[in-house]
């Protein structure tokens, strides 16, 4: 791996929380009080680009992870993995249970009508629509970068960590990343992989603060901001790590982003579990 | 329809030269060896371009086909998964029995003997063309009646309301903006703004609908006008009820123009003489267009269906750019399906079997095509 982003970080506005005495909650109860709240304040408490399918199973792995813990979480995106199993539908339970009509920015279908950079954009414009918006710790170099360039760290855009459900996946991390591989060991090939896995290529690009870098040896003093540094902390303490799980299903398998899109509609939870169940199993036969 | 009138009753000179050109080109008889050596190269690019990925994209739906190589036979499996077992290729509901289930089914059963009687007596009497019209009715009532007792879905399904909605609304506004412009000083003005969505590449077209069917009233022109009223943010491309129509209409936006375009031609290939004497005869300006007009460019408007319905049949670029065959899967398409199956699915077979449907739907239409290009001098 050359570059990754933690998938656990929930993003906010710091000046919403201030007018609505909001804080960063301590635990999954805790948000959902923090979210009921911020609706009773008369202000949409979440921003969602459900459009682009995969931040749906992103919360969704995010959810897992902590709530059914990462053993759990490897056996669901193997092989073995039963998407009947109840752990899956509770999840998904918990995801909608937040992810409701009167919480996100215009209902579920304007949300299933924004990317995800639009979600960005309802909560980190100039005047915002909402007040949180989950996603990895690449929204902050995007916010900041694209969607709005008066963005203030910890005035008008800071993140909390994902909230945790105890036991044990308290502590663990989802995280999303990119592999270098070569296919020929024509010349150049390898003094540019060993080039892309040096601490020299690692800090340019975490200068950025677009990414995180894996690669030991490179200082943590390159994070350009409190946010960056915070996330590569975040990483480094985390109790356990574990990779995107969609992006870790057979390519001819069944979309869950798709499946989580229904959910969000309402649709009923066990009948889509069942059928991508059935789907998943003939997708890991023929990997 | 318009372009079934062009055999009605009254005969125009379209028809006439349509059947003297039927007996018209025959090719020379005997063998000319030296035919093979300037055929050889358009030969030998067909076959490389066309023949040849036509004839292994076949033999590939056969098979599992990882990374596009024939490999793992499946024989029909990836054709029997994709009709029986793809709820996002073609899905049938369960219907129940239900009092608006049951009356459905006496529509359809209805119009099958209303059907069946007019044939008998077509026998009889032998009228033809009042009774086909009918038959074509009865026979639109009782699809239309099954279709809302089992209520298909999926890219196959969404691929149908492209081809009857897009196709007929376009060729209907093409024909009445070409008919309408001609009568107005502004005619090149008014042709230019309605050909003007034709000069958009069509990435570019689907990005501007994106925008315009955007939630955020800040971005979407449609919700801009609608939150004014009271109603919205309507999530045109959010809500699987409704974003099929919206996708048909921003294609049909962009290819009126074309049909104005090649209408407003042919309209103006018709003789003067021919709509004056109607008009002497006493036609009112609906006979005239009814009788006179849409016969005498129902080739043109035929051709022009044809080259539409090959179009959506093909349609990909829209799908991809708007909504990527979303929310879920509610707006795939055919040819979306075969992308999604075969590159991000990196199931090459399964896309492949996809891609021999669409061939297949295709085939006829192309039959009926060349036939006409050998029947006809087309304009």
């Amino acid at each position: 791996m050359v570059k990754f982003n933690s998938k656990s970080t929930m993003w906010y506005r710091p000046d919403l929380f201030g007018e609505l005495n909001a804080e960063p909650p301590e635990d999954w109860e805790g948000f959902k009080g923090l979210v009921q709240s911020i609706r009773e304040g008369g202000q949409t408490p979440l921003g969602l680009g459900a459009g682009d399918s995969w931040t749906l199973t992103d919360w969704f792995e995010s959810i897992y992870v902590r709530q059914a813990g990462p053993e759990a979480y490897d056996r669901l995106f193997s092989p073995e993995g039963d998407w009947n199993d109840p752990t899956v539908a509770a999840a998904i339970n918990e995801m909608t249970s937040v992810l409701t009509e009167e919480n996100v920015v215009g209902g579920i279908n304007t949300a299933l009508a924004t990317d995800f950079v639009g979600g960005i954009g309802q909560v980190f414009k100039a005047d915002p629509d909402a007040a949180i918006y989950y996603e990895g710790g690449f929204v902050g170099a995007i916010a900041t970068g694209e969607v709005n360039t008066d963005l203030e760290i910890g005035e008008t855009i800071d993140w909390f960590e994902f909230p945790s459900f105890g036991g044990e996946g308290e502590g663990a991390v989802t995280i999303g990343g990119d592999v270098i591989a070569a296919l020929t060991t024509n010349p150049g090939v390898t003094e540019f992989i060993q080039f892309m896995s040096s601490p020299e290529s690692g800090e340019t690009w975490a200068a950025t603060g677009a990414i995180i870098s894996p690669i030991t040896g490179v200082s943590t003093d390159v994070y350009p901001n409190e946010l960056a540094s915070r996330e590569a902390e975040q990483v480094a303490n985390a109790s356990a790590v574990r990779f995107d799980g969609s992006d870790l299903m057979p390519a001819g398998g069944p979309d869950l982003g798709a499946l989580l899109q229904s959910a969000l509609r309402g649709e009923d939870v066990a009948t889509l579990l069942n059928d991508f169940q059935a789907q998943a199993q003939t997708a890991w036969e023929n990997e | 329809m318009a372009i079934s009138s062009g055999t009605g009753p009254i005969p125009v000179t379209g028809q006439g030269t349509r059947r003297r050109a039927r007996g018209g080109y025959r090719p020379e008889s005997g063998f000319n060896p030296l035919a093979i050596v300037f055929l050889a190269p358009a030969l030998l690019l067909l076959a490389v371009f066309h023949v040849y990925p036509t004839i292994y994209t076949f033999i590939l739906s056969f098979f599992r086909g990882r990374s596009g190589e024939l490999n793992g036979f499946l024989g029909l499996r990836n054709y029997e998964q994709l009709f029986f077992r793809d709820p996002n290729f073609i899905r049938f509901s369960n219907p129940s029995l239900d009092p608006v289930n049951a009356v459905l089914a006496l529509i359809v059963i209805g119009s099958l003997i209303a059907i069946a009687v007019l044939a008998i007596r077509q026998r009889r009497q032998k009228v033809r063309d009042p009774i086909r019209m009918r038959v074509l009715m009865l026979l639109g009532i009782g699809i239309v009646a099954l279709t809302a007792i089992y209520r298909p879905s999926g890219a196959l399904w969404n691929n149908v309301l492209w081809v009857v909605f897009y196709t007929s609304v376009v060729l209907f506004l093409g024909l009445i903006i070409a008919v309408l412009a001609s009568r107005v000083r502004y005619e090149a003005l008014i042709k230019g703004i309605v050909f003007l969505p034709m000069a958009i590449a069509a990435t570019a077209l689907a990005i501007i609908w994106r925008f315009v069917y955007s939630p955020d009233a800040d971005i979407g022109l449609l919700n801009a006008i609608l939150a004014p009223a009271g109603v919205g943010p309507v999530a045109f491309l959010g809500d699987p009820a409704i974003v099929n129509w919206a996708l048909i209409a921003a294609g049909i936006w962009g290819s009126v123009g074309f049909a104005t375009v090649i209408l407003s031609a042919a309209l103006k290939g018709i003789p003067g003489e021919i709509i004056e004497a109607a008009r002497v005869d006493g036609a009112s300006e609906r006979q005239i267009f009814l009788r006179i007009i849409v016969p005498m460019v129902s080739l043109p408007l035929s051709v022009l269906a044809v080259t539409l319905i090959v179009n959506v049949v093909k349609l990909f670029d829209l799908i991809f750019v708007m909504t990527q065959g979303g929310p879920g899967t509610a707006s795939r398409v055919i040819a979306f399906s075969m992308y999604q199956e075969a590159f991000p699915g990196g199931l090459f077979g399964k896309g492949a079997a996809v891609a021999v449907i669409m061939l297949l739907l295709l085939i006829p239409i192309m039959i009926y095509n060349v036939r006409r290009f050998r029947t006809e001098a087309v304009t």
